[in-house]
């Protein structure tokens, strides 16, 4: 079956966020065009499609002037195929995107955008050193929504002292600007960030276990009501809303990637591309793959990450899927049956699924179906 | 020099050094080892005998070491010295008593600034019944706080030895070693026995070699052994012939002609079956075949635990390593046992609880081993229901209907220390169930009180708070009298309902409460959250007297996982996944081995 999805990286931001642990860097602006260039001639060598799903992400990929925007689009297209009723997110954020950006973008066949607003308030805006205010966020998710159908919005919880009042003012902008799809995500010390450093140094810069328990449920429950589905752990959406791109991901398809750091995974074969953008050029420019890392994915890694992945969605891990790799319903019904006692997980001939209840401790319940692993 | 069995007894002196613990025995050792020229200087290095990575350590002997020196005397005559470095430490006891039936001879130790201590007596005592020519010798002498003329009165008060007999040394200057060595010539008698008559020699030490299977360390008491004879252990009822039999020079040196009547040294002979060397055995030739001699008597394990592999061991290892282990540890015992939650693993009797903690350090590090350690339990004798007796060494064997009666071991303890601490003891023994019985003074300052006590109370943590009591000075010692009735109950541990055997301790009723509630809450700590809340309860029967719970788990969950973070964040779960499967299972409770430790421990930190 040919493959159907690709991601895109674009490793450049406006400044570095703290807490962030993705591929990207700040300014390098004198860059920007060699990379797009480098970019594309990786994608060129990629099957022409069709595709189901693009992802641009970084990053920030709205950083790039609206020409250079637009060559790296019209570049895309002119390599890829899109299927009748394809899915093509870019990231974008409040700090750089705006009207003219995000027309570039809709003009080139873009048809979902991913706005990073993270909070509706500006001293969290600034302790996460985000380079933006409120005001701004506000206004970008009005011309996003203007020009795109699909838009979704992140937001961050689990900061220190946060209280529920806090967490349903920020999820009030879905309401207020008729967004469909949310990203809710748990602030995380990331190894290797500004913030796990400061941690690490004694530095309270996220809420209590407890407190943290407390506003994933009231997410949960706050969206609920706003008609979202929590379709995966960190993931809502009104019905149909859902992002295809990231589903792909989650039920162990084959992607495609190009780009500073991107990883796809092709065939059992995971294969990660150079973080820093000098090298990533350097080698395509020289022909070579840019590849910095492969991993084979063995019959283990496989099952592991098929309930890994398959319990973050809400309908649950597939229980074909998991014959098809050689995980009879006997290899887990012990398991699952004490969880399903304790409300944690529940199950019926075709899935295996958290229950709400379990939502909040589910890398605890999935590590008890995991296969153990050598050394 | 002399090579090879020697033509004469007369030119042989068998001795041990013996003391209490640190008056100096292994430094006096070196010093003899150095002045006769058995070691040369640049070899030399301090408690050159104390060769165990964990007696250098924790700077104490812990096993008796042979060695065989020849030293020239002023007569002109060259006389064999095999001499037996001894520890000092109570719980080593059983070393001593198997060297002291090698020899004729010892040198008593005393620090001539400590003076006379509750090891110095009772390893006198030892001697005594040995029938042995004693040499007292003030050692230290260099410090500025010793006192030889007091100490020497003290010897003598005490001891009843001519204060006039006393050497005075400084092992550690090497001051009066050329008069010990004379002494040990002049003073004590030289070996009897028969070179010609038919083997019999006394097996009192052995070691595991992984390439030369058991070495048997002993002593000829009649006859002689050489390379090639055909040798028979008597208890044993095994044959082997003898592949090498030598000196310890302090390293094993082979000695073609074999060893005769009066001499020590080892033997190989490929013994690879660990049941067939027992210390206390006799050797004798297979053709012409002696009579046993006197063995020793069993040493009598007072403190029990039980020892389980944990994470890469395995039981088969387990059992190997303890039965290693007991070849050159005859007080060492176990037997396998079932232990509920930590699977198959061993019930081990020792001396004391440093015994204890050495046997179990032994088995990581010599035979590369991970073991859990469950809480230690005297024996106890119960009188059941049906009116039989039963000997029990761990609370799991407690019959279920309970019992009539129950007694523990009670011991007879001397403490010794400076008078000013009366006071302090005096509390210290109280606490601990001691019941007052006299109080002696020994010279002008110092004290010996005596009480009975518990031997419960007494090994589980009475010697660091004697030491913590006394700012160090206190000293004691103890001897186990019988058992005596006392109001005892048994203190269950129970996990998530579900009672765990290896938790489980016997103490006595009045402290039931404190102790059960200082093991649930050190268990606290240690148990990591889970999906539900975790009950942790100390019960006497069906009493509660103790509770806790930890709570669930409120959250954990990976905020993102998107196609760049899959294989970090599948092997974090995998990790955490490992690090869980190290864990012991109580029903449904992931119990990490620490806490076995931890609890084991809070008895002596719930008395603060
Ligand atoms: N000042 C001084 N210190 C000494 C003398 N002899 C031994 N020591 C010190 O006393 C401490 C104990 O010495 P060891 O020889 O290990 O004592 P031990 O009697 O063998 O101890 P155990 O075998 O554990 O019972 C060491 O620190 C020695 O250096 C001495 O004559 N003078
Ligand atoms: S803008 Fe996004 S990608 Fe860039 S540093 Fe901040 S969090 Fe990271
Ligand atoms: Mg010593």
């Amino acid at each position: 079956m040919s493959i159907r999805h690709c991601y895109i990286h674009i490793p450049y931001c406006a400044s570095k966020c703290p807490y962030c642990d993705f591929n990207s860097i700040a300014g390098r602006s004198d860059e920007w065009t060699v990379y797009v260039q480098a970019l594309l001639q990786e994608l060129r060598r990629l099957p022409t499609g069709p595709y189901d799903t693009l992802f641009m992400g970084g990053g920030t990929p709205t950083i790039l002037p609206p020409e250079l925007l637009s060559t790296l689009l019209s570049g895309i297209r002119s390599h890829i195929d899109l299927s009748d009723d394809y899915e093509w997110t870019c990231e974008a954020n409040p700090s750089s995107a705006d009207a003219e950006r995000f027309k570039v973008l809709a003009e080139h066949g873009v048809n979902r955008v991913s706005v990073g607003v993270q909070s509706t308030d500006d001293a969290t805006l600034s302790f996460l050193g985000r380079a933006h205010n409120a005001a701004e966020a506000h206004h970008t998710l009005a011309e996003a929504t203007a020009q795109f159908e699909r838009v979704s919005a992140d937001i961050m919880f689990g900061l220190p002292q946060q209280t529920a009042e806090d967490l349903k003012r920020d999820l009030n902008l879905y309401k207020q600007h008729g967004i469909t799809h949310a990203s809710v995500y748990h602030l995380t010390m990331e190894l290797g960030t500004e913030f796990h450093a400061r941690y690490k140094h004694g530095e309270q810069l996220n809420c209590s276990e407890q407190q943290s328990g407390e506003l994933f449920d009231c997410l949960m429950t706050e969206l609920a009501t706003m008609g979202f589905h929590q379709y995966e752990t960190s993931n809502f959406a009104h019905s149909g809303a859902e992002c295809r791109h990231n589903i792909a991901y989650w039920t162990g398809q084959n992607y495609h990637a190009v780009g500073a750091g991107a990883v796809s995974t092709i065939h059992g074969q995971r294969c990660t591309r150079h973080k820093h953008p000098k090298q990533y050029i350097n080698s395509i420019t020289a022909g070579q793959n840019a590849i910095q890392h492969t991993e084979t994915i063995s019959d283990i890694d496989r099952i592991n990450e098929t309930w890994m992945l398959g319990f973050r969605l809400q309908r649950g891990v597939c229980i074909q899927h998991l014959e098809q790799l050689g995980i009879t319903q006997d290899c887990w019904q012990q398991q699952a049956g004490a969880l399903q006692t304790d409300g944690l997980i529940d199950f019926n001939n075709t899935h295996i699924w958290i229950t709400r209840a379990g939502r909040a401790v589910q890398d605890a319940i999935t590590q008890q179906f995991f296969l153990d692993t050598e050394d | 020099m002399l090579r090879g069995m020697s033509d004469s007894l007369d030119t042989i002196r068998n001795f041990c050094i013996i003391a209490h613990i640190d008056h100096g025995k292994s430094t006096l050792a070196d010093r003899l080892l150095q002045q006769t020229g058995a070691v040369a200087d640049r070899n030399m290095q301090d408690q050159l005998l104390d060769d165990m990575e964990l007696e250098r350590e924790r700077g104490i002997t812990i096993k008796a070491r042979a060695v065989c020196i020849d030293y020239k005397h002023s007569d002109g005559k060259t006389y064999q010295l095999n001499l037996i470095d001894t520890p000092g430490h109570v719980d080593f006891t059983y070393e001593v008593t198997r060297s002291l039936q090698a020899c004729e001879g010892a040198l008593l130790l005393v620090d001539a600034a400590q003076g006379v201590e509750a090891q110095t007596m009772a390893n006198f005592l030892l001697a005594l019944d040995q029938d042995l020519e004693i040499v007292p010798i003030l050692n230290k002498i260099d410090l500025p706080a010793a006192q030889p003329e007091e100490v020497a009165i003290e010897v003598e008060e005490s001891l009843g030895l001519d204060a006039e007999s006393c050497i005075q040394a400084s092992a550690k200057k090497g001051i009066g070693v050329p008069e010990i060595l004379s002494a040990i010539v002049e003073r004590m008698p030289a070996p009897i026995g028969n070179a010609n008559a038919p083997l019999q020699a006394l097996i009192f030490d052995a070691v595991y070699d992984e390439y030369r299977g058991i070495i048997v360390y002993f002593r000829v008491i009649n006859g002689s052994i050489k390379r090639g004879d055909n040798i028979r252990l008597i208890r044993s009822k095994k044959l082997y012939e003898v592949t090498e039999v030598g000196r310890l020079r302090p390293q094993m040196t082979a000695e073609k002609n074999g060893l005769a009547a009066g001499e020590v040294g080892y033997f190989t002979g490929s013994i690879k079956a660990l049941a067939d060397v027992k210390v206390g055995d006799t050797i004798t030739l297979d053709k012409d075949r002696a009579e046993p001699l006197k063995g020793f008597h069993d040493a009598k394990p007072m403190v029990h635990c039980g020892l389980y592999p944990s994470g890469e061991t395995t039981y088969d290892q387990l059992r190997e390593s303890v039965e290693k282990l007991q070849i050159n540890d005859a007080s060492f015992t176990w037997e396998p046992e079932s232990g509920g939650a930590l699977g198959q693993g061993f019930r081990c009797g020792f001396l004391g609880m440093l015994h204890m903690e050495i046997c179990q350090e032994r088995l990581e590090r010599e035979f590369d081993l991970d073991v859990v350690q469950t809480a230690p339990t005297v024996t106890y004798q119960l009188k059941l229901k049906d009116g039989s007796d039963k000997e029990i060494t761990t609370p799991a064997e407690i019959p279920e209907e309970g019992y009539e009666a129950i007694k523990e071991p009670m011991a007879t303890v001397n403490f010794m220390a400076p008078s000013s601490y009366v006071g302090a003891i005096m509390t210290l023994a109280t606490e601990r169930r001691g019941i007052f019985l006299r109080q002696e003074y020994m010279g002008k300052e110092r004290c010996v009180l005596t009480y009975q006590m518990p031997l419960a109370e007494v090994i589980y943590d009475l010697f660091d708070q004697l030491k913590s009591h006394t700012s160090g000075y206190g000293t004691m010692d103890y001897d186990i009298y019988g058992f005596e009735e006392a109001d005892l109950v048994k203190v269950d541990v129970l996990v998530h309902h579900e009672p765990c055997d290896a938790l489980a301790i016997i103490c006595h009723r009045s402290t039931a409460e404190y102790r059960g509630r200082a093991m649930i809450k050190a268990l606290k700590s240690e148990i990591p959250k889970h999906l539900f809340e975790v009950a942790l309860q100390a019960a006497i029967g069906k009493k509660v007297i103790a509770r806790e719970s930890v709570r669930a788990v409120r959250k954990d969950v990976t905020a993102k996982c998107y196609g760049g973070d899959i294989s970090r964040k599948r092997k974090l779960l995998e990790k955490q996944k490992k690090g869980k499967k190290r864990m012991k299972m109580i029903g449904n409770v992931e119990v990490p081995q620490g806490a076995f430790m931890a609890v084991l421990k809070s008895r002596s930190a719930d008395r603060e």
